[in-house]
């Protein structure tokens, strides 16, 4: 694929429609090759409709995507080849075995990748003689793992995909992320498992109802400028910047993006007992940002 | 030739049981002649003159009480039905079931490109009716070699051809269905064959209804007609899947 292009992923004004459904609306961001990228959003936001139109599964009905240089509705075949995906819910032919899966799936690709598949299957703890509608969720959820990485692919995209995975499982997973990641692979995340979004993502994008609402750094995400206020001794206060506001026996809580004299001088006027401004954590951004 | 592969594995085990139904009530039949050729032989005048239903299943033009025209009429019969419906079966479950049964995202994102999709399942498909065929054949040489009776080889072959462009047609008729389909619809695969098979008895019945032979394939009253609305059918096929969204 195009190695001078720095872009793993560009998305320009894409939009899908499902008759007079919302799919995405004028959703545009890029994603730098190396960089391990969250895609965060609430069920129903457009996570899965963004990346299955990447995937070409669904054609956009405007605007346009390149991955990896190449257009995603021309180059499709092409693309494919330097892509591992593991879809939200990973599904197989029932009636075969594990080993066959993965022996397929590499084999279409006109690849070997046993020993990489071996390697995975040891760190997953994939039992490869089962037949797949023996295997739960989790288990086939790992093999959907091993399908996407045994090509050593360039560019991962992972439509949430610690769903149905242990604790165990999902640390060995982004371990794996972080290994492939440190040769050179781009992963990109799709999540609202904000924790996991936080730990191992450079940057993230933000999508709601369609349409994409952020798009920075995680440092710069989680500093907006708005401070969560908890204060004590004081029931009701009313001015500019606040949201969020919660009643609490000896005082409230808010999330405050005025100027800060304000509230001080605000404050002042009150009998306050006590009084902490902290940052938001990521997740009071992400609640905001989904509110 | 992956996929190609994949799709003859996944269909080994209907392939398997439709063809033992279907050969072993057809062998079973020829099984029967022996037994029953004689009493055949005072009804085989009166099932030749009944007018529209001698014309229905060809016993105006065949000797019921021989062999060929046992096999022609009853047979024959049994077999068009059984390997049409196996046919458009196979047809209808091509590309849906990978959506109906949630694969169609592990299929779709490996380096497979729609059109390599849909050949490698419509030669699948092909091959898996050559089959059928080449084992219906040898059963039915056998099993007359059994009962002691010969059967024209010339004549069984042109009927086994006949049988194969109307599988095929069928299959591919219903490999349209399954492009535009994102559930996979046994009843409608069994549905098509026998209201094709239908419309074939009655254009043989009435002549105002000649017409229908050219819709259904069970009539091959000209084999160009056949060739035609089958090309169009696998091109839509192809048309139909390389445009459509594929479901989760």
């Amino acid at each position: 694929m195009n190695a001078e292009n720095s872009c793993a992923i560009a998305i320009r004004h894409l939009t899908k429609t499902y008759g007079k459904n919302r799919g995405i609306n004028d959703v545009t961001f890029e994603v730098t090759k190396g960089e391990i990228f969250g895609f965060l959003g609430p069920n129903g936001a457009g996570k899965s409709t963004t990346i299955r139109c990447l995937l070409g599964l669904i054609k956009p009905t405007g605007g346009s995507a390149e991955v990896l240089g190449a257009d995603i509705v021309k180059e499709h075949r092409e693309i494919m080849r330097y892509i591992g995906y593991i879809p939200s819910e990973t599904m197989f032919y029932p009636t075969m075995k594990v080993s066959e899966v993965i022996r397929f799936a590499a084999d279409v690709r006109g690849m070997d990748c046993s020993e990489e598949a071996a390697k995975l299957c040891e760190r997953l703890k994939v039992d490869t003689t089962k037949k797949i509608d023996e295997l739960s969720l989790g288990n086939r959820k790992k093999v959907g793992i091993v399908c996407a990485m045994q090509h050593k692919p360039e560019l991962f995209i992972f439509d949430e995909p610690t769903s149905g995975l242990d604790p165990l499982i999902q640390a060995e997973f982004f371990e794996l992320v972080k290994e492939y990641n440190q040769q050179g692979a781009t992963c990109f995340l799709s999540s609202h498992v904000l924790s996991e979004v936080r730990k191992y993502c450079h940057r993230a994008a933000i999508i709601r109802e369609g349409q994409l609402i952020a798009c920075d750094t995680i440092e710069n995400l989680a500093h907006t400028g708005a401070k969560f206020v908890r204060v004590e001794g004081v029931t009701q206060l009313e001015i500019e910047g606040m949201s969020k506001a919660t009643q609490k026996d000896d005082g409230m809580e808010f999330v405050y993006s005025g100027d800060m004299n304000l509230l001080l001088k605000a404050l002042s006027e009150k009998d306050v007992k006590d009084l902490s401004i902290e940052e938001p954590s990521l997740d009071d951004v992400f609640m905001q940002y989904y509110g | 030739m992956t996929l190609y592969k994949h799709e003859l594995k996944l269909n080994r085990m209907s392939f398997v049981i439709w063809l033992v139904g279907v050969l072993a009530m057809s062998a079973g039949c020829i099984f029967l002649f022996p037994l029953i050729d004689e009493s055949m032989a005072d009804m085989s005048d009166a099932f030749a003159s009944m007018g529209g239903f001698s014309a229905a299943f060809g016993m105006d033009k065949l000797p019921i009480n021989t062999l060929e025209g046992f096999f022609g009429t009853e047979i024959g019969t049994i077999f068009a039905l059984g390997s049409g419906m196996f046919a458009s079966l196979i047809g209808i479950s091509a590309l849906s079931k990978e959506e109906s049964s949630h694969t169609a995202e592990f299929l779709h994102t490996l380096t497979l490109s729609r059109c390599g999709i849909v050949t490698g399942k419509l030669l699948g498909i092909l091959t898996l009716i050559v089959l059928f065929d080449a084992v219906a054949l040898g059963v039915f040489v056998g099993s007359a070699a059994i009962i002691g009776e010969s059967i024209s080889i010339k004549c069984l072959l042109g009927y086994i051809a006949s049988q194969f462009a109307a599988q095929t047609e069928l299959a591919s008729i219903c490999l349209v269905m399954s492009a535009i389909s994102k559930k996979s619809s046994f009843g409608l695969g069994i549905g098509t064959a026998l209201v094709l098979y239908v419309l074939d008895i009655v254009a043989r019945i009435t002549e105002q209804a000649d017409f229908l032979k050219y819709i259904t394939p069970f009539s091959f009253s000209n084999a160009t007609d056949v060739f035609v609305n089958k090309g169009s059918s696998i091109v839509c096929a192809y048309i139909v899947y390389n445009r459509r969204d594929i479901a989760a």
